[in-house]
C-alpha cells in the first residue's frame, strides 16, 4: 500500500542502464510505486512478461536493443495492450521525442527532470490505468 | 585569379604549337606531352594539377581514348579533370567511347583556334561550377557532423547534470529529516556527477584551444612508467568495477626517460586506458606495454573486445566524429573528443598515434620520439 494515498502500489518496470538513473528512479518512486529494474533491453523485455507492471519506464539508450525498438516490440505484444510506457532521456531534441511516440510511447521526458514533478506525472498516468476492479462494474 | 593550366599531349609538334597559342590568347598556360604515358606520368608527380586536358587520338606508346581509360581508373566515370579529345578522324564512335571512358569533350582535326579556346573555356567554366558545389558539398557535410557532435555533448551534459540536480533534492529531503548517512550518500552522488561534468568541459576547452592552436605543453625530462602507474592507480577503482585488471609491461627502465610534458601525456594514457575498460568484455585484461625501438618510445594500450570498423579506424581520431556503430556505441558515453585531444597531443610532441585490430584485441598505441625536442 501507499503510505501517502492508501491504494494498492502500481507495478513500475524501469528499464535503465546506468546505475545512478535507477537510484534516482527508485528514490523518486518507490515510496508510491513497486519498482523492479532491469539495465538492457532483452532483460527488460523478459521481466515485462514476468513482473507484469502498468509502467514500464524506459531509456533511449540501452546496451543491447535500443528504447525505440524495446517500445515497439511492446506495443507490438497484444497482451500488453495496457501498458502505459515512459521514455526517459537525455536526448532532448524534437525529433527524438517524436521518434519516441511514432514508436508508441504514451509520454517522453527528458533529463534533467525535477524529481517531485516526475513522481507527480507518474501518479498522474497511473490514475489512466485501467483497474481490473473498475473494469467489472 | 591564377591562370588556368592545360596538360597538352599529341606526337606533332606544329599541333602543339597551334593548342599553344590559341590557349595562351584566353591566359591559359601549358604543359606539352608527346604522348599519353608521359602525360599520365607527369599528372601524378605534378605539384600543380592541371585544368584542363587535351589529348590527341593517334599517338605512338598511349593513344587518347586509352589514356583516358587509365585517367578514369577504367570506372567509366568522369574523371575530376575536363578531358578533351582532338581527332583527325572525324569519327563520331570513338568520341562517344572516349565520353563513355570518363572524358568530357571532343574537337574535330583541323583544329580551328578561336573554337578550341571557346570550348576550353567553357569546360573551365563547367569546372568551375562543379569545384564549388563540391566544395558546398563537404562544408555541408562538416556542419552536419559538428550539429551531431553538439547534439552528443548536450546530451552528455544533461546526463551528470540531471544527477546533480536530483541528489541536491534528494539531500535537501534528507537534511530535513535528519537522515545523515542518505545525506551523504547523496551529496557523493553530487560530487561524481560534479567530476563527469568536469570533465566534460576540460575536453571542450581543449577542444577550442586546438581550434585556436593555442594548445600550450611544457617539456620535462620525465619518466613514462611513472606516467603509466599513476594512470593505473587513478583508473584501478573503474577497471575493478568490471572485473578488468590492468596490467603494466616495461621493457627497460632505462630507456624511460625523456622529454615531454608530463600532464599532457598523462591525459593521453588515461583516455586510451579509460576507452579499453570501456569497450573491453568483463573480467579480461588490459595490457599497457612501453617499449622502445631505436629513436621512439611507444605506448601500446590493448584490450580484448570488439573491433572497430575498418572504414572508422581513421576518423575516429578526427575532430567531431563518431563512429555510427550503434551497437558498440549505444551504452557508451562520450563526447567523442578524447582521441582527437590524445592526437593533437602525440602530434606536439613529434609522434604518432594509431589503432590496429586483430584476432580479437585492439590495440592503440602511440609513440614519441626520444632525443631532446628543442
Amino acid at each position: 500500500m501507499c503510505t501517502s494515498c492508501g491504494r494498492k502500489k502500481k507495478k513500475v518496470l524501469v528499464i535503465d542502464d546506468d546505475i545512478v538513473n535507477l537510484k534516482i528512479f527508485t528514490r523518486t518512486l518507490s515510496e508510491c510505486f513497486e519498482i523492479e529494474t532491469e539495465t538492457t533491453g532483452k532483460g527488460g523485455l523478459k521481466k515485462v512478461m514476468d513482473f507484469s507492471p502498468e509502467i514500464v519506464i524506459l531509456d533511449v539508450m540501452l546496451p543491447d536493443l535500443c528504447g525505440y525498438e524495446v517500445c515497439r516490440i511492446i506495443r507490438s505484444m497484444r497482451t500488453l495492450n495496457d501498458i502505459k510506457i515512459v521514455m526517459v532521456s537525455a536526448k532532448a531534441i524534437t525529433s527524438e521525442r517524436i521518434e519516441g511516440y511514432n514508436c508508441g510511447a504514451d509520454d517522453y521526458v527528458s533529463k534533467p527532470f525535477h524529481p517531485d514533478e516526475f513522481l507527480a506525472k507518474m501518479l498522474a498516468i497511473s490514475h489512466m490505468v485501467r483497474q481490473p476492479a473498475e473494469e467489472e462494474t | 585569379m591564377k591562370k588556368p593550366l592545360a596538360f597538352v599531349a599529341d606526337d606533332c609538334n606544329t599541333m602543339l604549337l597551334i593548342v599553344k597559342r590559341a590557349l595562351s590568347n584566353g591566359g591559359i598556360d601549358i604543359r606539352s606531352f608527346n604522348n599519353g604515358k608521359e602525360l599520365i606520368t607527369a599528372l601524378r608527380s605534378a605539384k600543380k594539377k592541371p585544368n584542363i586536358i587535351i589529348l590527341d587520338q593517334i599517338m605512338p606508346e598511349m593513344e587518347g581514348l586509352e589514356t583516358m581509360k587509365v585517367l578514369s581508373g577504367n570506372t567509366g566515370t568522369q574523371f575530376h579533370i575536363p578531358t578533351i579529345l582532338m581527332t583527325a578522324y572525324s569519327s563520331i564512335p570513338l568520341a562517344v567511347e572516349f565520353m563513355k571512358a570518363g572524358g568530357h569533350d571532343f574537337i574535330q582535326k583541323p583544329v580551328d583556334p578561336e573554337y578550341l579556346l571557346l570550348k576550353v573555356q567553357n569546360l573551365l567554366k563547367y569546372a568551375e561550377v562543379a569545384e564549388y558545389e563540391r566544395q558546398t558539398r563537404i562544408k555541408r557535410e562538416k556542419e552536419d557532423l559538428k550539429s551531431a557532435f553538439f547534439s552528443n555533448v548536450s546530451h552528455e551534459i544533461r546526463t551528470p547534470m540531471h544527477a546533480i540536480t536530483a541528489f541536491a533534492k534528494f539531500a535537501e529531503d534528507d537534511i530535513v529529516s535528519g537522515n545523515i548517512p542518505a545525506a551523504l550518500d547523496s551529496v557523493k552522488e553530487i560530487a561524481s556527477g560534479a567530476n563527469k561534468l568536469m570533465r566534460i568541459v576540460n575536453d571542450l576547452l581543449d577542444l577550442s584551444k586546438i581550434e585556436s592552436g593555442r594548445m600550450e605543453f611544457v617539456f620535462d625530462r620525465n619518466d613514462i612508467h611513472r606516467c603509466v602507474q599513476e594512470v593505473i592507480f587513478e583508473l584501478s577503482a573503474m577497471a575493478e568495477g568490471k572485473g578488468v585488471r590492468l596490467v603494466p609491461y616495461f621493457q627497460d627502465s632505462e630507456s624511460s626517460w625523456l622529454d615531454f610534458d608530463y600532464g599532457r601525456i598523462v591525459q593521453v594514457v588515461r583516455n586510451l586506458v579509460t576507452n579499453a575498460i570501456k569497450f573491453c568484455e568483463q573480467n579480461t585484461e588490459v595490457s599497457i606495454r612501453v617499449s622502445s625501438e631505436r629513436k621512439y618510445l611507444s605506448v601500446s594500450v590493448e584490450n580484448i573486445g570488439v573491433p572497430i570498423a575498418k572504414n572508422e579506424r581513421r576518423m575516429i581520431f578526427e575532430k567531431f566524429f563518431r563512429s555510427c556503430d550503434d551497437k558498440k556505441n549505444a551504452s557508451v558515453a562520450g563526447t567523442g573528443l578524447g582521441l582527437p585531444i590524445c592526437r593533437e597531443i602525440v602530434s606536439a610532441h613529434g609522434g604518432s598515434i594509431n589503432v590496429r585490430c586483430f584476432r580479437g584485441i585492439t590495440f592503440f598505441r602511440f609513440s614519441i620520439p626520444i632525443k631532446r625536442i628543442h
